[in-house]
């Protein structure tokens, strides 16, 4: 086609000429979107499971409640079993305990319901499994039932004077020097700014580790924060301007890992090695609530590497895709809530249906049932467990960073009441991995990243994996956060190789990357990543 | 196609053809920073709705057309603009203006002057060499449409032309000729 006179203004047409931002514009409109979807896809499958689960509850909650045919059916099958028996109203009580007696294969457990009294929770707990673990398995079951109360007391309870007059940082010794004396580790002092006079306090009556005040010099906040896991490691607290609005916000880095989530939905708090114990011991039975714990868990060896604490936070948030990817900040504050609720629910429940229920499955259980967020939660688990096994299986020993941090917390002091902004694992996980691509040549067996569809760095070299598929990239383990001049995320990739019998390898990128980290409007972005 | 797909070559077809938007966008707002404007909404619009698209084969026109969209939206929103604008200041207005001597302006804002819908058609048919059923899946009209659309646009153009200047009538005439003929025939 050619219109000789329409050429020139073709022409004209086609010089019109293109601004730099173009380039720029295009990049960061995309990037926003991306940031964007991440973040409702998060939103859209917490809703989802959330709504099944609680049509689920509602549709057994009807069933049991309506039908005794229905009921007697329903307590033949072990983990739905405990969950019926928390929500019957009124009738047929008396036969389900009944079957249950029936189907129980430890005699024990019948003294133990008629000891009962409706008041103590312990020695329901789990029992009716493992009788031996009785005496350890008390003051665990007590607990979720008394977090909330012992906290709110706490927060009635302190005051500024109380919180100036803590000034030594907490460290593990101090449990045994202050064996004596527990009131001197009912607050004790997690982190602080000594220059600017922030400080960091957590509540601790009993070993607990949910509950913060934040001060800064004349005033506090309390932030239900679970501020540590069973390593112990201590928070971390710096101010910077995340904003860029030219004054200072605060951040927390919370190391509280999924190690601990898991523990406190699953098992307790306090004595992780009892956990381990009793799994082990458990093992061989296969019953009941335990068959619910055994779907979660793909392998006892992986449960146990959990359960002692050892730092495989770092294989879970290692493994985890921005697809799967659960919100801490929704799993992790329900957590105390749920607790609360299930408290409550397994005293109406007690009433009714005094009991045999084993009141540990059914707080778990009812827990999940109850909120889509603890269900998210079981989903992390899973991932979790599924993928501790990978990485040993594929022969890599690589020795696990100490621990995550779990929660980074932005708090911006300017307004009255201070404003959090949450920035979970998970988090910047799913949306770092939304902005990178990588493309693997399986001819040259190099790998290239890709941000928002630029090359990034230079191609890499991988050493050959033997019939051994590319699969993704993930965030490697190491990430290290840095609070000069803004807030700074280092951290690593690492490529996941599957091989025809599914086991994988995973080999960590050297490649050092960077992204920062800002609030805006509320809510914490990860922006420019580049690589340093 | 899975949907992550989709969007990733979505994406990839904004940032390979970026010059393009902005051209179009620009023909129709004629200002630079508006037309940038003009292709940042483009650009949320489409990744908002990429779900709606039915098939990667669709994409080019389907993009094309949310960019045009949004220029003719633009337009529309300064037109009112404009208007309540000039009433204000008519007679400085008159007296800036000055008589365009290169021949060449003169196409264009003739062109500019056509309803939108016959901008759209030239603006393709001329500037992005389209076919004229590549123009009916981009404005999403019957290709029937786009031919009688170019047709009178051709037909009105070259009328304006006549009373304007003779000799601008031969240089485009011909052209205009050929692409009404060339329409009537549905090439």
């Amino acid at each position: 086609m050619e219109y000789d006179a329409f050429r020139e203004e073709k022409l004209k047409y086609e010089d019109i000429e293109i601004p730099d931002e173009l380039l720029l514009m295009v990049r960061e409109t995309i990037a926003a979107d991306r940031r964007k979807k991440a973040v409702r896809q998060r939103a859209r499958i917490i809703r989802v499971v959330g709504s099944v689960a609680a049509i689920l509850f509602l549709c057994l909650t009807i069933g049991v409640n309506s039908s005794y045919a229905f009921a007697e059916t329903v307590v033949k099958i072990p983990v739905v079993k405990s969950v019926a028996k928390a929500v019957i109203v009124r009738s047929y009580k008396a036969d389900i305990i009944a079957l249950d007696e029936q189907n129980s294969k430890q005699p024990e457990r019948v003294p133990d319901a008629q000891q009962t009294p409706v008041e103590t929770l312990p020695a329901a707990s789990g029992n009716d499994i493992v009788s031996e673990n009785e005496e350890s398995e008390q003051p665990v079951s007590q607990e979720p039932s008394e977090v909330p109360e012992g906290l709110d007391a706490w927060k009635s309870d302190m005051t500024l004077e109380k919180f100036k007059e803590i000034t030594e940082l907490y460290a593990p010794e101090m449990e045994d020097r202050y064996a004596q004396e527990p009131e001197k580790l009912r607050t004790i002092l997690l982190a602080e700014v000594a220059e600017k006079d922030i400080s960091l306090y957590g509540y601790h009556e009993d070993g607990r580790i949910t509950g913060t005040a934040l001060r800064v010099k004349d005033t506090y906040q309390y932030f239900d924060w679970i501020y540590m896991n069973e390593s112990k490691k201590l928070p971390d607290i710096s101010v910077t301007d995340a904003d860029g609005d030219g004054e200072e916000e605060i951040v927390v880095l919370l190391y509280n890992g999924s190690v601990l989530k898991k523990e406190i939905s699953k098992e307790d708090i306090a004595s992780p090695e009892d956990t381990a114990a009793k799994d082990v011991t458990k093992e061989p039975d296969k019953t009941e609530a335990d068959s619910s714990e055994k779907e979660i868990t793909t392998s006892d060896s992986a449960k146990q590497t959990s359960a002692e604490g050892s730092a495989n936070a770092a294989g879970s948030v290692n493994s985890k895709t921005a697809e799967n990817a659960a919100d801490t900040s929704g799993t992790v504050k329900p957590d105390t809530s749920a607790d609360e609720k299930t408290a409550k629910q397994d005293e109406n429940t007690k009433d009714t249906a005094k009991t045999t229920v084993t009141e540990e499955t059914a707080e778990s259980i009812t827990q999940d049932t109850i909120s889509g967020d603890n269900l998210m939660e079981e989903e992390t688990t899973n991932t979790v467990s599924g993928n501790d096994i990978q990485v040993p299986s594929a022969g890599e020993e690589k020795p696990k960073p100490e621990q995550q941090a779990g929660e980074l917390w932005v708090i911006s002091t300017k307004e009255e009441t201070w404003t959090a902004a949450l920035l979970s694992a998970n988090d910047y996980e799913s949306q770092i991995l939304h902005q990178l691509k990588a493309e693997y040549n399986e001819e040259t067996g190099s790998l290239r990243l890709y941000l928002l569809e630029e090359p990034l760095g230079n191609s890499i070299k991988l050493p050959s994996e033997q019939k051994a598929a590319y699969e993704k990239v993930n965030l490697a383990p190491e990430r290290k956060f840095t609070t000069k001049d803004g807030i700074r995320l280092n951290f690593k990739l690492e490529a996941v190789f599957q091989n025809e019998n599914k086991q994988k390898t995973v080999i960590t990128l050297p490649v050092n990357l960077q992204a920062e980290i800002h609030l805006e409007a509320g809510s914490l972005i990860i922006e420019n990543i580049c690589v340093i | 196609m899975s949907k992550k797909a989709l969007y990733d070559s979505l994406v990839k077809h904004i940032v390979e053809n970026q010059n393009q938007f902005y051209r179009a966008a620009y023909y129709y707002v004629k200002n630079r920073e508006a037309a940038l404007d003009v292709v940042q909404n483009a650009i949320c619009k489409g990744l908002e709705n990429y779900e709606k698209l039915q098939s990667k084969e669709a994409m080019a026109s389907w993009f094309y057309r949310i960019v045009i969209n949004e220029s003719l939206m633009y337009l529309r929103k300064e037109k009112k603009y404009i208007a309540w604008d000039e009433s204000d200041n008519d007679l400085l207005e008159g007296s800036y203006e000055e008589p365009a001597y290169e021949p060449k302006l003169e196409v264009i804002s003739k062109i500019s002057e056509l309803p939108t819908e016959m901008q759209v058609v030239i603006q393709l048919h001329f500037f992005e060499e389209k076919t004229l059923k590549e123009i009916a899946e981009i404005t999403d009209t019957n290709l029937n449409t786009v031919k009688s659309r170019l047709y009178a646009a051709c037909k009105k153009l070259g009328k304006e032309l006549e009373k304007e200047d003779e000799e601008l009538l031969t240089r485009y005439g011909k052209s205009l000729k050929k692409a009404e003929r060339e329409s009537r025939n549905g090439i």
